[in-house]
């Protein structure tokens, strides 16, 4: 479970990123944030993955390690080490993936336990078979065992994607975070992405940041919007058009009116609606 | 650029300065006065081929034909062509070994602390700064005359030039995958295992295969100072007036390497190329 309480962040020249922002995420939850860009969403995560520190409030962050025990954390406070062991329970997904291209798809999964490999072993050994093994199951459940052995730079951003994802599931995290995981691909792989995403949302807590109103309204269980650095929105997926054009306020909405020029502002109702029904039409 | 080109678009149409010709012109005038000073000043005498000409062909009289019947009767040539690969392989190998495992102690993002960084840098720039054969002579003195001493020259100096590339490769590496890791938890040596390593792999490759090119020419130079090898056949040659056995050498010399340039090329793309599909 995550619970951001009061989460703000200020720039040295006081201009505030963030205000505010409180939310709490429990198992079996996906929650979608949503927002204009430049609005904080992604900055929030980055905050949850203690990759930038915030000015003010707490990000409390309780899970059940490996050996059972309970542990509650505040990750706005923790260093170096404490930081590495909170991370090893926290599964990322980068939009693209940073993935090392270099390297198989496979090697790719199993760097995802990095964190419970001593360095020593790391450097003059490598993984074990049984290591190999079992990501090779995780690729396998995802059905994308044809590319285990392929190198990751050869693979497309949908495969790469989701090659991210089996290197999340892989880790077996407490919680699931992820950056814009579909915003570089084309609706039918940002499709499949999701279908992947949100069977993880059965006994984690799954939050992610989109840019596509439809798709969260299809998959997510709750949708948090984010704008000026503020939540102005916390509930159901199913955000009606007018909450929308204030979210996005004259942003084009992607997934609403793509490849219409004209659809500059925010479309009407009917278009939206019209707009939705043939994407769930070709899946 | 662009920032000039918008300030000249909002400024209007094109107008050319009147003041490029002139300071063309001077900038010009000064370099053509330079080069006629340069001239004057280490007393170059283009017509020296000219006045000269019966010692020039004095010379190529001596040194032609060039006596290649030693490729067939001497097995000392071949000696000395391996001693010269040979130094310049190990010298390559030992030296840059060293420099790769060092230049990640001189690059920014995998550097220990400032300090550190900045200390193998300088060390690098310095040790770039000694002429290999100045080392030679001091190894002379040391371990006295022989290829063994010019394998020890290479290796001191191939560590500053080695290392300066690796450790600016390594500087350029892409940090997404680095962050992917980081955030799974990797220790920082791990992320350079699996994040720097495979990314920096390619151009340690090249460089290593560059430095071993540029380790033979100095082999041979080295040679001529004591190091052994097809330099030193040449310096013994020229110190006998053998100009025949000369021109043979050099174009040995040559040969050697234009040959290993191919062959370290090929090896370099083979080595390379187990995924040129992907580009």
């Amino acid at each position: 479970m995550i619970h951001v309480k009061g989460l703000c962040k200020k720039l040295p020249n006081g201009r505030s990123l963030l205000s505010d922002i409180s939310f709490k995420v429990e198992p079996g939850e996906f929650v979608g944030i949503l927002g204009a860009s430049g609005a904080g969403k992604s900055l929030t995560l980055r905050c949850m993955l203690g990759l930038v520190q915030p000015s003010e409030g707490e990000i409390r962050f309780s899970f059940r390690s490996s050996s059972g025990e309970g542990h509650e954390l505040d990750i706005a406070r923790l260093k170096d080490r404490q930081l590495r062991e909170m991370r090893k329970e926290m599964g990322v997904i980068f939009q693209g993936g940073n993935l090392v291209k270099r390297l198989t798809a496979l090697e790719n999964v199993m760097m995802g336990r990095l964190g419970t490999i001593s360095p020593l072993r790391s450097w003059l050994y490598g993984f074990t078979d049984t290591e190999a093994k079992e990501a090779y199951e995780v690729m396998k459940s995802l059905r994308m065992e044809d590319y285990a052995s392929r190198r990751v730079g050869n693979l497309s951003g949908g495969e790469q994607q989701r090659v991210a994802i089996a290197r999340a599931i892989y880790q077996k995290p407490s919680v699931y975070l992820a950056d814009e995981p579909v915003s570089s691909l084309d609706p039918k792989n940002a499709r499949k992405v999701m279908e992947l995403l949100k069977p993880l949302s059965k006994d984690k807590p799954v939050v992610g940041v989109f840019h596509q109103p439809h798709l969260t309204a299809e998959f997510c269980s709750r949708v948090i919007a984010i704008k000026d650095g503020c939540i102005v929105y916390d509930g159901d997926p199913k955000l009606s058009a007018a909450t929308l054009a204030s979210i996005y306020e004259g942003e084009e909405i992607e997934g609403v009116a793509q490849d219409r020029p004209a659809a500059r502002t925010v479309a009407a109702p009917t278009t939206y609606e019209t707009k939705l029904r043939p994407n769930v039409a070709t899946s | 650029m662009d920032a000039a080109l918008s300030k000249k678009e909002l400024a209007g149409p094109y107008k050319r300065p009147s003041r490029q010709f002139w300071e063309r012109t001077a900038i010009a005038v000064s370099c053509l006065v330079c080069i006629g000073g340069l001239f004057f000043a280490l007393e170059v005498n283009p017509f020296v081929f000219i006045t000269e000409f019966d010692h020039v062909s004095n010379l190529v009289k001596d040194m032609v034909p060039p006596k290649l019947g030693l490729l067939f009767q001497s097995k000392g040539l071949y000696d000395s062509i391996g001693e010269t690969i040979s130094a310049a392989f190990l010298g390559t190998l030992f030296g840059g070994t060293l420099a790769t495992g060092l230049s990640f102690f001189a690059a920014q993002n995998t550097a220990p602390s400032r300090k550190i960084r900045s200390l193998m840098r300088t060390l690098f720039s310095v040790e770039r700064a000694i002429p290999e054969f100045a080392t030679l002579l001091i190894l002379i003195a040391i371990v006295g005359v022989g290829p063994f001493t010019s394998t020890l020259a290479l290796t001191v100096a191939s560590i500053g030039f080695c290392g300066r590339l690796c450790a600016d490769a390594i500087e350029n590496v892409d940090t997404k995958p680095v962050e992917g890791l980081e955030v799974l938890g990797s220790s920082r040596w791990q992320t350079i295992r699996y994040a720097i390593l495979p990314q920096v792999a390619p151009s340690f490759v090249s460089t290593l295969f560059y430095i071993f090119d540029v380790n033979l020419r100095r082999a041979i130079v080295l040679g001529y100072f004591g190091g052994g090898g097809l330099g030193f056949e040449l310096e013994r040659s020229k110190g006998m007036l053998q100009y025949k056995d000369m021109l043979a050498y050099t174009i040995c010399i040559i040969a050697l390497v234009l040959l290993m340039e191919r062959v370290s090329d090929f090896v370099r793309k083979r080595i390379l190329n187990v995924d040129t599909h992907l580009r």
